[in-house]
């Protein structure tokens, strides 16, 4: 499939009528080489914004290690005693559910109960004395000898020097992340594989670190083992609901990757480069986005803004109408980036009314006006070079319709170049409006995106019909392609339309990629 | 330069849900948002300039997270700050108990202040000009700048009891009585109000009470000798630091 | 470690152990049996290893239980079935009410040489088994104790705890050693059975030969007919069959194989026929009719019935290739004529029936002509019939179940049979590994098919043409999919 893509298309380059400018003239001719990361359509020229993996992530992972280690090996004797007390444990969660009283929080829901129960997707969050800290639905209060058992069943797996990892009953299974000092816990009735569920739970536990920074919340543990959590965390639990929902419904976090504003590359730079000129000493990166879509990043050189990062950045700008008025400022923890300490944002929109939001990372707590300021220089002189006009404009078509690429049997897609980390996917069609249909659609996605990802048996590619829609995954080393197609389609069709949407892409990647980051 | 002066830094601080948020957006933006209750993230800040006679003051209100989770930072906020607005919950007696957590931290940051002034007056012998002229001479300084300043603006607290249109809907819902409220902020040397965002009721009138204590005080540090009056206060800075020894 | 299944690996030249997946432990028990505190032990029905300390028993029983309440707590209908740590797998299945049977599957591991070049590191490979697979073990071996115990609930009934306890320990402490984790893969899930495809006459000349034997021998009651470990005729309900199957392929036919491998003039070939009218023997009961001192003891297997179900004798009886089940009730008791009686009966036709068999099969091979190694192995499985087709699968033996692909290839045939178990639908799913083996499954009107093709530089569509034609030539176009 592969040659044959390329032969075809490298006959149709010439018909491009996009202006070959000085980024574009090095790149290659075949939309659909794809194959040696950074020349895929949507490569970035120079240096992506976002790290790869192999930058400072490996830093990270080695001091959660280290983390991990801490923190094992409970004395065995006494988890047999909780393991005894946990067999009969039923009855004791069942009554004391029933013992709350009525008037306690609004996503009360009695555990018993069937509503309850079948949710497609329960988290919780521990501490290791067994404490609750989230639950995604019911309260904590209910829930608290259910997390008890949670955690005799942890340490009780890990007296024998092993790890709990999940359990599975049909159409339902149990995923555990311990994580110190918290433990996670997923409960999915969906099809998602292990390795997507614990990617999620690992996202709801970077999501709680950017709020405390793990080294407060080390602390905390250290001294108080039997601490309870939610007295810090009291207000932010709409921003991990947000979060969850996202998980389920928004293809970037999927993909480890944003989507951008489609905007023309020459508004696009002018708009990087005023932010590029409004820097100040302790800001290490500005971030404007619409909506959940990016406009530009810029960043200190050398320094990398993990995808993590930014989805967190993303939900708590997303999540919150309080930066609607007037400007914020908050510390934030970017796990990725160092998992020890804040930086501070100033948040803000450009105009009240406007999608734009200002993201200004600072490493100075005191840095506010600073910031303020810097916005302020941003915002003259992009009125004075008219790109705020042209930016406002491009605002009002943030997406784009399948039917614009031109496939009569596509329905949907998701396309990511994997040098730059930015995905790009249109509207979801008349068919996937409803909310089922949509999570519907991102469930293939996710079970495509876990095939081909599987932890020791990867997919170069995938081809599944069904009666609802052909689907159809391919990954190489430099991009990942999902679509969707009518269940009609054939796979002679299905091939030509891979080939037709690269070329598509490749034709429009200056609109829909940043292709050229910025740093200071 | 674009941003704007603020002349008199003012901090929202109170409980979580008790309205501090709404009570700005009341007096900043004229209205009042119904839908699910959103917490502040961090804080937030506004500038608001007000007409005082001939004169405009522009007010730069900080309005801080309730959450504990943020504790820490609201320190930051109040550092320097002319006028604390304390909120509590009418309907809510824990959110009272959280303002009398709130007006004791900022008494305490006051300690500090006032140990800063001790050494200036009692030790190096400042005058109160010369205090004021070393202010003015180290714009950019450190640290103590900051510190020094906030002693000499010192922050005035204003204790606010909100969500009174519920109140005059349901009597019965009032948990804080208004005579202790009063006895509480003539005690710590406040001004109270109750408010209501809803409907709007007395916020205007706190807000200008704020920037019209501002424009007085400044008025008085510009043109009275004495400007703060420590005098009063000698004595026990003297007595505590005996016993120290 | 166990030095079983396991060998060197070449990686690079560094010093690496694999080692397979194997069983740590396999227990039952009963929670309702020693509910109180300080009775736990009471609740253990078996346990393998059985040198396990008491109370590392009982810890371990009760991890289990805990597992299994937790997951009522999300699912209260659906019982927990598996649990995954970073070490090992267990599998729970409870086929009968409070019986619970477990079994604790190592996950496979490599020993690396550290740097050291004294100590070792173990890496587990936590995502190579698949639960689908070892799920169907763990059932197997409860069909397989009941084909020869019935159930559990019997035993109770007959003898109480003490006398489930011996057949436990006697039934698992042999089967137990039969089992090659190693080697199970998806044939397991499926528990099919192999037909011997025929023409219409040969079929019809054994319809009429079980017919005749039963109308002869009217203790029998049900009849099955094997040729080559491929099923051609089965009296017996299908589930019965299905581990009746599995007993006779995987264990008592492969305990016979040698002889008849060996010809007529070897040492191995035992004196025993005596009768030059025929090749028929007993592979049940007797192994020498001429013997005085013959037993005529046979094997007793339990089979359903309408009230619940039913003891029978199970004859199992061979000549050349073809081997014929009888099963009579166990309340019959056998003795000497009625085997001679069956011997001199069945002997000579099912002789005369196994050459024409035989016969018959060379042509057909003949017709569809000399066989050329093909571009692609495939298979393919009924769930109506149960009928199962590999040829990925070399022969069967008692001790391993020789596959002609690598274990990722297979692996991923298991996952795609995950993925169409989900939803009762028609489906096909094509994929292409990263060694550019192309896979492609198709679950067509309860029928499931898979293909492996080695054609490296295929495009989707000539992966489809080539699974198209094999399905025309193979499967009568039964799979209607694109």
């Amino acid at each position: 499939m592969d040659g044959e893509a390329q032969n075809e298309s490298v006959a149709c380059e010439k018909a491009t009528l996009a202006p070959v400018d000085r980024l574009r003239s090095n790149r290659a001719e075949s939309p659909t080489p794809g194959l040696v990361e950074g020349t895929e359509p949507g490569a970035v020229q120079k240096s992506a914004f976002f790290a790869h993996a192999q930058s400072f992530e490996d830093l990270t992972a080695e001091a959660e290690e280290k983390a991990e280690q801490e923190g094992v090996v409970e004395d065995s004797g006494q988890t047999e005693d909780e393991l005894q007390v946990l067999v009969g444990e039923r009855t004791i969660t069942e009554q004391h559910a029933q013992d709350v009283s009525p008037q306690s929080r609004s996503k009360e829901e009695d555990m018993s109960s069937e509503a309850w129960r079948s949710h497609r997707k329960h988290v919780f969050v521990l501490s290791e004395a067994g404490k609750p800290i989230y639950t995604r639905y019911g309260s904590e209060e209910a829930l608290s000898s259910t997390m008890g058992v949670m955690m005799a069943l942890v340490s009780f797996v890990e007296s024998d020097k092993n790890t709990i990892r999940s359990i599975h009953a049909d159409g339902c299974k149990v995923i555990f992340l311990a994580k110190s000092p918290l433990v996670l816990v997923g409960v999915s009735q969906t099809y998602q594989s292990d390795k997507e569920l614990l990617r999620e739970l690992q996202y709801i536990y970077y999501q709680i670190v950017s709020l405390l920074t793990l080294t407060q919340l080390n602390h905390i543990f250290q001294n108080k083992q039997n601490y309870d959590l939610r007295r810090l965390l009291a207000g932010s639990e709409y921003l991990t609901d947000n979060l969850l929902h996202r998980l389920d419904r928004d293809p970037g976090l999927l993909l480890s990757a944003v989507t951008c504003l489609p905007l023309s590359n020459s508004v696009r730079d002018v708009v990087s480069s005023s932010l590029q000129a409004a820097k100040a000493k302790n800001l290490v990166f500005s971030i404007l986005l619409a909506g959940d879509r990016l406009v530009t990043l810029v960043r200190k050189k050398d320094q990398f803004l993990h995808h993590i990062d930014l989805h967190l950045v993303m939900n708590l700008v997303g999540s919150s109408s309080s930066f609607r008025e007037g400007e914020g400022w908050t510390p934030i923890c970017l796990p990725k980036f160092n998992t020890a300490g804040f930086f501070h944002a100033h948040i803000s929109y450009l105009e009240s009314a406007s999608d734009l939001c200002l993201i200004l990372v600072s490493t100075d707590r005191e840095d506010f006006f600073n910031m303020s300021d810097c916005k302020q220089r941003f915002l003259e002189r992009l009125t004075k070079r008219t790109a705020y006009q042209a930016l406002k404009e491009a605002l009002k078509c943030p997406s784009y319709s399948v039917e614009q690429v031109g496939i009569p049997e596509l329905r949907h897609f998701l396309y990511k170049s994997k040098s730059s980390g930015l995905y790009t996917s249109p509207e979801f069609p008349e068919l996937y409006q409803s909310d089922e249909e949509q999570e519907r659609l991102m469930g293939l996605y996710q079970d495509l995106h876990s095939h081909l990802h599987h932890p020791v048996r990867p997919l170069r590619f995938f081809y599944r019909c069904t009666n609802k829609e052909n689907l159809l995954a391919w990954v190489t080393n430099g991009f990942q392609l999902y679509l969707c197609f009518s269940p009609l389609g054939t796979k002679a069709m299905a091939v030509s339309a891979v080939n037709k949407l690269l070329k598509w892409i490749r034709k429009e990647e200056d609109r829909l990629f940043i292709l050229s980051p910025l740093t200071y | 330069m674009s941003t704007i002066r603020v002349d008199a830094k003012v901090v929202m601080l109170g409980k979580e849900s008790v309205g501090k948020t709404s009570l700005v957006e009341r007096y900043v933006h004229h209205r009042f948002l119904v839908g699910p209750y959103q917490n502040t993230i961090g804080a937030a800040f506004v500038a608001k300039p007000i007409q005082l006679g001939e004169k405009v003051v522009t007010l730069g209100i900080w309005d801080t997270a309730g959450s504990e989770r943020y504790e820490a930072m609201s320190r930051i906020y109040y550092r320097g700050a002319r006028a604390a607005i304390v909120c509590y919950d009418l309907t809510d007696s824990s959110s009272f108990q959280r303002a009398r957590f709130w007006v004791k931290e900022l008494q305490n940051c006051e300690e500090v202040i006032e140990q800063v002034l001790y050494v200036l007056y009692h030790i190096l012998k400042w005058e109160t000009l010369k205090v004021g002229f070393f202010l003015s001479s180290v714009n950019n300084g450190p640290r103590l700048h900051t510190i020094l300043f906030v002693a000499l603006q010192q922050c005035k607290i204003y204790l606010c009891g909100t969500k009174n249109d519920l109140i005059t809907a349901d009597r019965s819902l009032r948990q804080i009585d208004y005579h202790d409220a009063q006895d509480f902020a003539e005690e710590i040397g406040a001004q109270y109000f109750e408010t209501s965002s809803k409907t709007g009721n007395n916020v205007d009138e706190l807000f200008h009470k704020v920037a019209e204590d501002y424009n007085n005080a400044a008025f008085q540090f510009m043109s009275e000798e004495s400007g703060v009056d420590l005098g009063q206060k000698k004595d026990s800075y003297f007595y505590s630091c005996c016993h120290n020894n | 470690y166990r030095l079983a299944g396991t060998y060197p690996g070449m990686a690079s030249g560094m010093q690496e152990k694999q080692y397979t997946p194997s069983l740590l432990s396999f227990f039952i028990y009963n929670p309702t049996f020693g509910p109180r505190e300080g009775e736990e032990e009471k609740k253990i029905l078996f346990y393998h290893p059985s040198d396990v300390e008491k109370n590392e028993k009982i810890r371990n029983v009760g991890l289990c239980e805990a597992i299994v309440q937790f997951t009522r707590t999300f699912c209260p209908t659906k019982p927990a079935k598996s649990l995954h740590t970073q070490k090992n797998r267990q599998f729970f299945f409870e086929p009968e009410n409070n019986f619970w049977v477990v079994m604790v599957v190592r996950n496979p591991m490599i020993e690396k040489l550290n740097k050291d070049g004294k100590t070792q590191t173990i890496e587990y490979q936590e995502e190579e088994m698949l639960d689908t697979v070892y799920g169907a073990v763990v059932r197997q071996c409860y069909s397989m104790y009941k084909l020869f115990n019935g159930t559990f609930a019997r035993a109770m009934e007959a003898g109480g705890v003490e006398l489930l306890m011996q057949k436990l320990e006697k039934f698992f402490y042999k089967y137990l050693q039969t089992l090659h984790l190693q080697s199970s893969d998806l044939l397991d899930v499926f528990g099919g059975i192999s037909f011997f495809p025929l023409d219409k006459m040969t079929y019809l000349k054994i319809q009429s030969f079980v017919n005749r034997v039963e109308e002869s021998l009217s203790l029998i009651k049900y009849t099955a007919f094997l040729y080559n470990d491929q099923l051609i005729w089965s009296g017996l309900e299908q589930d019965d069959m299905r581990i009746l199957y599995k007993y006779l392929t995987t264990s008592l036919f492969p305990r016979h194989t040698e002889p008849e491998l060996a010809g007529r003039d070897s040492p191995l070939r035992p004196e025993v026929t005596g009768n030059l009218l025929h090749y028929g023997r007993f592979l049940t009961g007797p192994l020498n009719l001429k013997d005085p001192e013959a037993k005529f003891r046979f094997p007793k297997i339990f089979v359903s019935a309408e009230d619940g179900y039913e003891e029978l004798h199970l004859i199992v009886y061979k000549a050349m290739s073809a081997a014929a089940c009888f099963m009579i009730s166990a309340s019959v008791e056998l003795n000497r004529d009625f085997c001679e009686q069956l011997d001199s009966l069945v002997g000579p036709q099912l002789t005369l029936l196994a050459s024409d068999i035989c016969e018959q099969f060379t042509v057909n091979r003949r017709i569809s002509g000399p066989e050329k190694e093909p571009q692609f192995k495939f298979i393919y499985f009924n769930h109506m019939n149960l009928a199962e087709k590999s040829t990925i699968h070399m022969r069967k033996t008692a001790s391993v179940c020789l596959t002609s692909v690598h274990p990722d290839l297979m692996k991923i045939l298991g996952d795609i049979n995950c993925d169409f178990a989900r939803v009762d639908e028609d489906e096909e799913i094509i994929v292409k590994a990263m060694t550019d083996y192309w896979v492609v499954g198709k679950k067509s009107d309860q029928r499931e098919l898979y293909v492996i093709l080695n054609q490296k530089n295929a495009n989707l569509i000539e992966v489809n043409e080539e699974v198209k034609r094999l399905c025309a030539t193979q499967f009568n176009n039964i799979f209607f999919l694109d």
